[in-house]
């Protein structure tokens, strides 16, 4: 186990830039996860951890050793690919004794360790068949088995529970979870499934077009995402964004928004003291949809407005509301009871004090005072 | 939900109009005609090594057997001169066993190290080295005969068997790493990035992870190499000695004995003797001839 640093990592292959002036501070034993769009750098930067990749500036340090322009077999790093790689003409115990062959631990030494890995993820009645023999769920569980057993000072997940079915994934996560709880060891782990992110990490990196955007707990992420990327990014569905204009005075700030079919007002009060410095300006209102409740349901901090419902979309436990508010189409989730019908104009409350604001030209958060 | 109680005629095919069918039997008729004009010439040679000497001289070259004799083929293997020395084909052939084993397994494994260092192992230039060692595949033969005369005059290996082994070593890598770097290709990157992480290297991983999963592309190189090697003729005839002669090149010499006999016996049974080693070779690994060249896929 160990902490990692990386410190003004970049990439470039050809003439292409895939990461630009990556830094993160990975502590001992942290989860930490990689989410962001395909393409945007993930799986690069986890080669470059791993030493599959070079950098082309920067450095890495991990533990106390710079690691840069170590070779992968030097670093003592394991990692479990999201196609698994398990090599098809060995069996599930050659798999996970290769690496161990290749260091020339003693025979006893790596039986001992093959017999705690399979005990620890089950996969004791595996350990003679192929690869090719194995459901998804074993081969996971394998490929796992082969990074553990090395007792590595960092494990790198790429996407190690995409190629499952959907029940089977939130069996893994949990079983991750756990894993890690009881191991505690240092893991990067990539992902494009934002709740994967949110429930596996101690902390997430969200990023985009190969720059870091956020590095921050999952709570964090949710609640103050730095700019309108990460918010709508994180959450599904994705947060609203309204643009609004900023009136009134220092300690009772109303936001308009002034639609092709009328105008909204939103009265803040002194619920948002970081707009202070916009009256007269242009931000933008992000709202997630559970930020929206039915009318009746409002109590305080709710500002009340007239929407017309386009469609309507059971999803079991909740009812996801698409709907038209002064010409804008937003979205909304609401109780599962709640379903009115489409075309009905119904009256919906939002919880302002939860809403966030962004610069309108950078894109990035109006930070609280 | 229930059951259906009686299975209904479950072998139904779809009932063929007039028009189908005539067309059906035009194609076949053709096909049928085609084949048997390419077996022909084949089915001459057979019945020929089986023939009397009296019934070619009486009859012609082609024609049935009034009683078949193994004779011939006694005579083409141990008898018949060549060159005037009359020890039949044997001892051509087995020189030619040991120039092309090596040369095939030797131009085999090369092409397999450079398929793998080609495509998996991020070796510099690996675009251009490719092309280059392809280019060899574009090269006739003629062209680079009298080159390779002078090389393997300048390694004191001339009309050798040595020599002519590493003509077809060295001609051969260029196909061997052509075949094997399309099927390397589609092995999947991340099996190389995980041994690598396990900390194999080069010859490891080449040897635990990639031969392992190569047997279809080395079966369809081996008999490719083999079939090639065994059959040609121009170099085989250009770098032969009275020390080394591949068969090929001994069966253009083959003469009548002193007897006078015509030579259409026994000389047809040399050339099927000649043969029969590629024949083997294809029977033992054909079925991963198709498969390997049609498809690299490795699941
Ligand atoms: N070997 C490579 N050569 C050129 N471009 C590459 C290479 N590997 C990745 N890229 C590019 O870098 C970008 C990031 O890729 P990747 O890290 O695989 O994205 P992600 O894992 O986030 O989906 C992509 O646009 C991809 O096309
Ligand atoms: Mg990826």
């Amino acid at each position: 186990m160990a902490s990692l640093n990386i410190e003004t990592v970049w990439k470039k292959y050809d003439n292409f830039i895939a990461l630009r002036d990556v830094n993160l501070d990975i502590k001992d034993g942290e989860f930490v996860v990689l989410v962001g769009p395909s393409g945007c750098g993930k799986s690069t930067l986890l080669s470059i951890i791993a030493g599959l990749e070079e950098t082309s500036y920067g450095s890495l340090t991990l533990g106390d050793r710079e690691v840069t322009d170590l070779s992968s077999k030097d670093r003592n790093i394991a990692m479990v690919f999201q196609s698994y790689a398990l090599y098809p003409t060995m069996t599930v115990r050659q798999n996970i004794t290769f690496g161990m062959e290749n260091r020339k631990v003693p025979k006893d030494e790596q039986a001992k360790a093959v017999a705690e890995v399979a005990k620890l993820l089950q996969i004791e009645p595996l350990l003679d068949r192929k690869p090719s023999q194995l459901s998804g769920g074993q081969r996971q569980r394998v490929a796992m088995g082969r990074a553990l057993v090395r007792d590595p000072q960092l494990f790198l997940f790429d996407e190690p529970l995409s190629n499952l079915d959907a029940k089977l994934r939130v069996e893994m996560r949990t079983e991750m979870k756990k894993l890690h709880k009881r191991l505690g060891q240092t893991i990067v782990y990539v992902t494009h499934d934002q709740v994967e992110a949110m429930t596996l990490s101690d902390r997430i990196v969200v990023m985009n077009g190969g720059v870091i955007q956020q590095f921050a707990d999952p709570d964090t992420i949710y609640q103050k995402p730095a700019n309108t990327f990460v918010a709508g990014f994180m959450g599904s569905p994705s947060m609203n964004f309204l643009p609004v204009t900023i009136s009134g005075t220092d300690n009772d700030v109303t936001a308009t928004f002034k639609g092709d079919g009328g105008e909204v007002v939103f009265p803040l009060g002194s619920t948002h003291p970081e707009l202070a410095g916009f009256i007269g300006k242009t931000v933008t209102l992000g709202a997630r949809p559970e930020h929206f409740v039915p009318a009746e349901v409002s109590g305080d901090g709710m500002v009340r407005v007239s929407a017309t419902v386009d469609v309507v979309e059971p999803t079991g436990p909740d009812t996801m509301v698409v709907f038209t508010l002064a010409g804008k189409s937003l979205v909304a989730v609401l109780p599962a009871k709640f379903r009115p019908d489409e075309e009905e104009a119904v009256e919906l409350a939002l919880n302002i004090k939860e809403a966030v604001f962004f610069d309108v030209d950078s894109g990035d958060l109006i930070p609280d005072v | 939900m229930s059951v259906a109680e009686n299975i209904p005629d479950l072998d139904r095919k779809r009932p063929i109009g007039a028009k189908k069918l005539a067309g059906r039997i035009a194609l076949y008729t053709t096909l049928i005609i085609l084949a048997l004009f390419v077996l022909m010439p084949l089915a001459v040679i057979v019945l020929n090594s089986l023939r009397v000497n009296e019934d070619i001289l009486r009859e012609s070259f082609i024609g049935w057997p009034t009683r078949i004799t193994f004779e011939n083929w006694g005579v083409a293997w141990s008898e018949a001169c060549i060159n005037a020395a009359c020890t039949g084909v044997r001892p051509y052939f087995w020189a030619s066993i040991l120039m092309v084993v090596p040369a095939t397994l030797i131009s085999t494994a090369i092409g397999l190290i450079n398929g793998f260092a080609l495509t998996k192992w991020k070796m510099p230039f690996a675009g251009v080295v490719f092309v280059c060692i392809t280019i060899g595949v574009f090269l006739p033969p003629q062209v680079v005969l009298l080159p390779w005369a002078i090389t393997l005059s300048a390694l004191g290996l001339s009309q050798s068997l040595a020599g002519l082994a590493l003509v077809h070593i060295i001609q051969g890598t260029c196909f061997t790493t052509l075949f094997c770097r399309n099927y390397l290709i589609n092995l999947p990157d991340d099996l190389i990035k995980a041994a690598r992480i396990d900390g194999a290297g080069f010859f490891r991983t080449f040897w635990k992870i990639v031969v392992p999963l190569s047997p279809p592309i080395i079966i369809v190189t081996i008999i490719w190499q083999f079939t090639f090697i065994w059959n040609e003729f121009l170099y085989a005839v250009t770098f032969a000695s009275s020390d080394f002669r591949p068969i090929t090149a001994a069966l253009m010499s083959l003469n009548a004995d002193d007897t006078g006999v015509s030579e259409y016996g026994f000389g047809s049974a040399a050339v099927l003797i000649a043969a029969i080693p590629p024949l083997v070779i294809y029977f033992l690994g054909g079925r991963y001839f198709v498969r390997g060249l049609t498809q690299g896929a490795v699941k």
